[in-house]
């Protein structure tokens, strides 16, 4: 039996990134709103500085994504096996989302990224659009986000130095990026010596070297305090609570005022709908029993794969493939980012990486989007480069140099010698989307509750091979003209399950070819809204969650103004 | 949660040591992987939470076994150290020898769990003594680093 609770204007699914901040904006305006979250409320000491209990185990996760990593294929033709090779690439579960473990390096999307498609046609003709790819515009501009990426900023109290102000370029700060209304609230987290000589590096290469920003307190802020660059900040939670999330910006206070009400521990199984195909609520476990949360409108704010997920699994008599889904979009122009990195030996030189947080980087922006010139590059987009402190140990030991034995006392010496004068750089190649990469349900392999898993059928094309070696070697070449005397890089290869995933409930103007519109409302059912990066329609080269953010807080301000 | 002792049979037990002590050998630079408890930590987690690659473990280990056997004339305990190594360079790469490509995916679990046995956290059952640690001249983190501490003149 199902117990029926008492109707709220708006349930929101998952309290992460998305969703906690939307549900958050939506109390704080009056709303009557739930939230389900499948996690906990973790607290700081869950956050020992533990790379096995992190990046091996993904301990953050056993709520939940732990027990339902998707199935991989490369092709419609192969049969799925269930990913093995994650570490380091899972969400977690809990208030806050997986914002909690992230590195919180926070990006504004480039302006070209929302114009990609007709960019690139203008610029290179419609031939330089890659064969198979589904590639479209957003259906909004960077100037029509600005103000929302604006609010993020000031809310969290993100840190970094702005490059554009409306129009003008300031000096040390991204150059490339799109204009701002104003800068940072806060200044760059705190430089270290390896982002100085990384910096020193890319000046002397031409490039225009600039603080990566960050959404982690360089200074206190709104009552929060500031980072203490304890060196274990990716893939743990932060125990001076200096990261930008929900629950330290305003969520604890509605919950407290009565206008949000949260469940953790709340599992939801199906979105309901009648029989005009307007949905009525939530069905969702907590504790072993069933509840029924009936709502006004419901926002599902999960993660890419389980948004997908819970869509399919949610069909009904007018929604026979899934909810929101007659149009067969669900699922399709998937998308993630592996995390290519270039690594380089300065040997006799102590880089001192071991503290700090991977979002003190230097970066540069030459390289992504249209940046520079791609007509003889043979492919489109591009990426950010990040140089970042925080080294790890068990990484830098799976992950020497090809000139060196990957085991045994030849392997032992070179790590003895060389583990502090490893840098690294991080890239984050922009993928395409296409017609043959999508999600569905896997047909065989099943949760722990029986529920079957999401499949990715996803490989990569030549245009993101051809990025993805191009960025890799611009790094190498960044990382010896810092002084290293040896560069090498992870393997290039698509990672289908990855924190940084895209698509398949796609945001668009035609419900031929999207699944939601520009406010994230599904183009099927008018009281259902998607938050997250599912609703991206191209990747970009930087990391996501700033445009997750912005498009939340958009979508949130939409609703409030509608119901008004 | 079974008794790690209990895990896998006993002659399973020393064909892992067998492999640990190869990968990570005790040697002029200090303790290796059996010293520094790697063994431990995979038994203690194959009874928890890496239980999920106990079957991989047991075909694995067995295979290499039997390898050992048929390619190299006894049983893999007992070929000497530099057999050993080659019997194992036999699994990784581009030429597996072992069908299907199980060798090579055997062979980098066990190497990449023998390096969190060593270089994770202590209280995970390796890393004994921070042997690991030490090696790579690396402090146990979670603590303020201050800017000098970042700094390259630092020392």
């Amino acid at each position: 039996m199902s117990e029926t609770l008492a109707k709220c204007d708006v349930v929101v699914i998952g309290l992460g990134a998305a969703g906690g901040l939307a549900a958050t904006i939506l109390a704080e305006a009056g709303l009557r709103v739930v939230g389900l979250e499948a996690g906990p409320r973790h607290s700081p000491d869950e956050f020992a500085a533990d790379e096995v209990l992190h990046e091996s185990r993904n301990a953050l996760g056993d709520a939940k994504v732990n027990h339902e990593v998707p199935t991989v294929r490369a092709s419609a033709d192969d049969v799925a096996a269930i990913a093995t090779a994650t570490r380091g690439l899972l969400m977690m579960n809990g208030l806050d989302g997986s914002k909690v473990h992230s590195t919180n390096v926070s990006w504004r999307m480039p302006p070209w990224n929302f114009a990609m498609r007709s960019a690139t046609v203008k610029r290179y003709g419609v031939r330089a659009l890659p064969e198979g790819s589904a590639l479209v515009d957003w259906p909004i501009t960077y100037d029509e986000l600005e103000p929302f990426y604006d609010m993020v900023e000031r809310r969290y109290g993100i840190s970094g130095k702005a490059g554009n102000i409306a129009g003008a370029v300031q000096s040390g700060g991204n150059p490339y990026e799109g204009a701002r209304s104003r800068e940072y609230p806060l200044p760059p987290l705190r430089r270290t010596g390896y982002s100085e000589r990384m910096a020193e590096a890319a000046r002397g290469l031409g490039w225009s070297p600039f603080p990566t920003p960050a959404s982690i307190r360089s200074q206190p802020y709104d009552g929060r305090g500031a980072c203490a660059y304890c060196g274990s900040c990716t893939w743990n939670g932060c125990r001076a609570g200096a990261k930008g999330l929900p629950s330290l910006h305003g969520l604890l206070e509605v919950e407290r005022s009565g206008a949000l009400i949260v469940h953790t521990g709340a599992r939801a199984t199906r979105i309901e709908t009648n029989d005009k195909g307007v949905a009525t609520g939530v069905h969702f476990v907590e504790n072993g029993a069933s509840y029924f949360q009936p709502a006004g409108h419901v926002m599902l704010a999960t993660y890419t794969y389980e948004n997908v997920r819970l869509l399919l699994l949610s069909t009904s008599p007018h929604f026979p493939l899934g909810l929101a889904n007659n149009s067969g979009n669900v699922g399709k122009y998937f998308m993630t980012h592996a995390f290519p990195m270039s690594l380089g030996v300065f040997p006799g030189q102590n880089l001192h990486r071991w503290g700090g947080t991977a979002a003190q980087a230097a970066a540069v922006a030459e390289f992504d989007a249209d940046n520079f010139n791609h007509a003889e590059a043979g492919f489109i987009g591009g990426s950010v480069l990040m140089a970042p402190a925080e080294n790890k140990a068990i990484f830098n030991a799976l992950n020497t140099p090809p000139s060196v034995a990957r085991w045994g006392s030849r392997w032992k010496r070179w790590l003895h010698e060389n583990s502090d004068s490893i840098g690294w750089i991080w890239t984050l190649p922009d993928v395409l989307p296409y017609e043959a990469n999508f999600l569905d349900l896997d047909p065989t392999y099943r949760d722990r509750d029986g529920v079957p898993l999401i499949r990715c059928t996803y490989r990569y094309f030549d245009n993101e091979r051809r990025q993805t070696r191009f960025l890799l070697n611009r790094a190498s070449e960044w990382l010896t003209a810092a002084g290293a005397s040896e560069t090498w890089h992870l393997p290039i290869a698509p990672a289908a399950v990855s924190t940084h995933a895209y698509g398949g409930t796609r945001m668009g103007g035609d419900p031929e070819n999207s699944v939601v519109d520009e406010f994230g409302v599904a183009h099927e059912v008018p009281n259902l809204t998607i938050l997250g990066a599912s609703t991206f329609p191209t990747s970009g080269g930087v990391n996501p969650t700033e445009t997750v953010e912005a498009l939340a807080v958009r979508s949130a301000a939409r609703f409030i103004d509608a119901a008004q | 949660m079974t008794d790690p002792n209990d895990i896998l049979e006993a002659d399973l037990v020393e064909i892992l040591r067998a492999v640990i002590a190869r990968l990570i050998p005790d040697d002029e630079l200090g303790p290796g992987g059996l010293a520094a408890g790697a063994d431990r930590y995979i038994l203690t987690s194959l009874a928890g939470s890496l239980s999920g690659c106990l079957p991989g473990y047991v075909a694995g280990l067995r295979a290499l076994d039997a390898l050992a056997r048929t390619e190299f004339g006894a049983a893999f305990v007992s070929l000497s150290a530099s057999v050993q190594d080659e019997a194992l360079r036999s699994l990784e790469g581009d030429a597996p020898r072992v069908s299907g490509g199980e060798g090579e995916r055997f062979f980098e679990l066990v190497r990449e769990h023998a390096v969190e046995g060593f270089l994770g956290d202590p209280r995970h059952g390796g890393n004994r003594n921070e042997a690991g640690w030490s090696l790579i001249r690396y402090s146990p983190l979670g603590r303020t680093f201050a800017a000098a501490e970042q700094g390259l003149e630092h020392d």
